[in-house]
């Protein structure tokens, strides 16, 4: 682990992500000063969950797809040709940094949301806050396992983050609506599961896309199960293929 | 880890790879005996690539056994890449990262101290003391050749691993990196080296291994590899051009084989061990020689006779 934690120092991203998500946060502030929270604290979402979640499978895919991008993926495995170590090793790194940039970023936008949002006389649920840092939490691990799985599985950074988003945002969205199947989707299983983190529908007006009827342990196990569907496929890829 | 010394530090025996219908190696065996430099030859696509990222664990053989000091590759201790240091293909770095900086992710990766006085005396050993602490997205494809050859010697290997190490270097760096290799077995490091460059092969390597279209066709020491070409026992003789036949004539008289001879040099091959017994031969038919120069076999020579159409094998 300690190669992997020294190349973070030199990754090339880090800075824009940062930029980004300050940004993001600044925006929120701003919005949540001018118009207050309202909307079960929509700005928290959309400032914080929402480029999180985003960042979140960026590096995924980035913290696979870049020895791939790099053409470095040949040094690391002669170096220690134990693949499969190497695959844990990756992929328990991305969940950590997504982790901890997750709770970070909850945590540095706690006070200004606290606030703003009471100074401006909204109100501020700092259960709510915390429920949705915890959704965030879950949504960003997810989403950075599957952006993992996909770099592995496509053996490139700018297929895995192709290949995540298309999966996420498209092929989970199209699966839900389908009749019959579309409760085991990607999409359905997870917004169940952080319906029940929220004791609410995740986005109200979608409220309809989530059942929340199953039991928790259901949702939980179909999620589980998408994701060790990609990341095993990219699994068995990294482990039996060529590596170029 | 059992017996590497017997079976050599690296090894393959009867691997065979095949890339579709395209048969990459077929049932290669040879090996690199410890205290060796090795060099691996072969045209392109001849499978020197896939041998070495067989040996290496980047690529997987259909069938034969690949051993790194001993372990077959991928399936014994990690031991056997900790104490392996690889230049394969071309130089990959962590470009943000400086030159300390790749050292220092590369000793993390192979489970290596990386001291920072060893790393300071393998990027001065290389040419790169003064560049240590830039970033290697300013290096030219010689500076990254030779910090790649600085990672690959980390931890003092047993052995080294490097495809084409001279690659992008300028003619007074090729020279300076051939004769590190030359001193690595007095260091402990055994060698395996790839290179197209024949005569840097034949100048720093004791043994050599030819592979043409995925087939072993030569594998033993330099020197026999070299005498198998014919040209060991060749002479070079200048005479009059008026006097060529007559000299032809003498030389074919004590069993010599002569050809040439039209402007007066002849190509003289037989069991002649010193220039003098030439000499004797022909100043006793009444001819004075201008010139008379030993052939020196070449591996250029071998290379191309072994790999060329119709090329046989040597294998020993």
């Amino acid at each position: 682990m300690r190669a992997e934690l020294l190349k973070l120092r030199f990754l090339p991203t880090p800075r824009w992500s940062a930029a980004f998500l300050a940004l993001t946060l600044a925006l929120g502030l701003v919005a949540t000063w001018e118009w207050g929270v309202g909307l079960e604290q929509l700005a928290v979402d959309l400032s914080l969950g929402l480029p999180t979640a985003i960042v979140a499978i960026v590096i995924g895919a980035w913290f696979v797809g870049l020895e791939y991008g790099q053409k470095t993926m040949p040094r690391v495995l002669a170096a220690d040709p134990r693949r499969s170590l190497t695959f844990i090793r990756k992929v328990t790194m991305a969940v950590l940094v997504t982790g901890a940039l997750t709770v970070l970023v909850f945590a540095l936008g706690y006070p200004g949301f606290l606030l703003l949002a009471e100074g401006h006389g909204t109100g501020f649920d700092r259960s709510l806050y915390l429920d949705q840092a915890l959704v965030a939490l879950v949504t960003n691990l997810s989403y950075t396992l599957i952006g993992a799985g996909f770099a592995l599985l496509t053996a490139s950074m700018a297929g895995g983050l192709t290949a995540a988003f298309v999966f996420i945002f498209v092929f989970s969205t199209v699966f839900t609506i389908l009749p019959e199947v579309g409760t085991w989707s990607f999409a359905e299983a997870l917004a169940e599961v952080n319906d029940r983190i929220l004791d609410r529908p995740t986005v109200p007006e979608l409220e309809s896309l989530s059942s929340a009827t199953r039991p928790l342990g259901t949702s939980l196990g179909i999620l589980i199960g998408w994701i060790a569907l990609v990341v095993g496929a990219g699994w068995v890829r990294f482990v039996r293929g060529e590596i170029r | 880890m059992s017996g590497p010394t017997a079976i050599g530090l690296a090894s393959l025996e009867g691997v065979s790879k095949q890339y579709g219908s395209t048969t990459a190696l077929d049932r290669i065996s040879f090996s690199v005996p410890e205290g060796s430099v090795c060099g691996l030859l072969g045209p392109n696509g001849s499978g020197k690539t896939t041998a070495l990222r067989i040996l290496t664990g980047l690529s997987r053989q259909d069938a034969g056994t690949a051993r790194l000091l001993g372990d077959g590759v991928g399936s014994g201790p990690r031991d056997a890449a900790r104490l392996t240091g690889t230049l394969i293909e071309a130089p990959a770095l962590y470009e943000r990262a400086s030159a300390r900086g790749n050292m220092a992710i590369e000793a993390a990766a192979r489970g290596l101290g990386g001291s920072a006085e060893e790393v300071q005396v393998l990027l001065g050993l290389v040419g790169l003391g003064e560049r240590a602490d830039d970033r290697v997205r300013g290096f030219s494809l010689g500076m990254r050749q030779r910090l790649g050859l600085a990672m690959a010697l980390l931890g003092k290997p047993r052995l080294a691993i490097l495809d084409e190490p001279t690659n992008g270097l300028d003619p007074a760096g090729i020279v300076e990196i051939r004769e590190l290799i030359r001193t690595l077995p007095r260091l402990g490091t055994t060698v395996l080296v790839s290179s197209h460059l024949l005569q840097e092969v034949q100048a720093m390597c004791d043994r050599v291994v030819i592979l043409d279209r995925g087939r072993l066709v030569a594998d033993g020491p330099m020197n026999e590899i070299l005498g198998s070409s014919g040209s060991a026992n060749r002479w070079k003789v200048r005479v009059d051009p008026s006097e060529a036949d007559r000299a032809s004539a003498a030389l074919a008289e004590v069993g010599l084989e002569v050809s040439g001879g039209g402007d007066g040099i002849l190509l003289v091959t037989g069991p002649v061990t010193d220039g003098y017994q030439l000499n004797v031969v022909l100043t006793g038919a009444g001819i004075y020689l201008s010139e008379l120069v030993p052939e020196h076999p070449d591996l250029e020579s071998v290379f191309l006779s072994l790999t060329g159409p119709g090329g046989g094998s040597h294998a020993g």
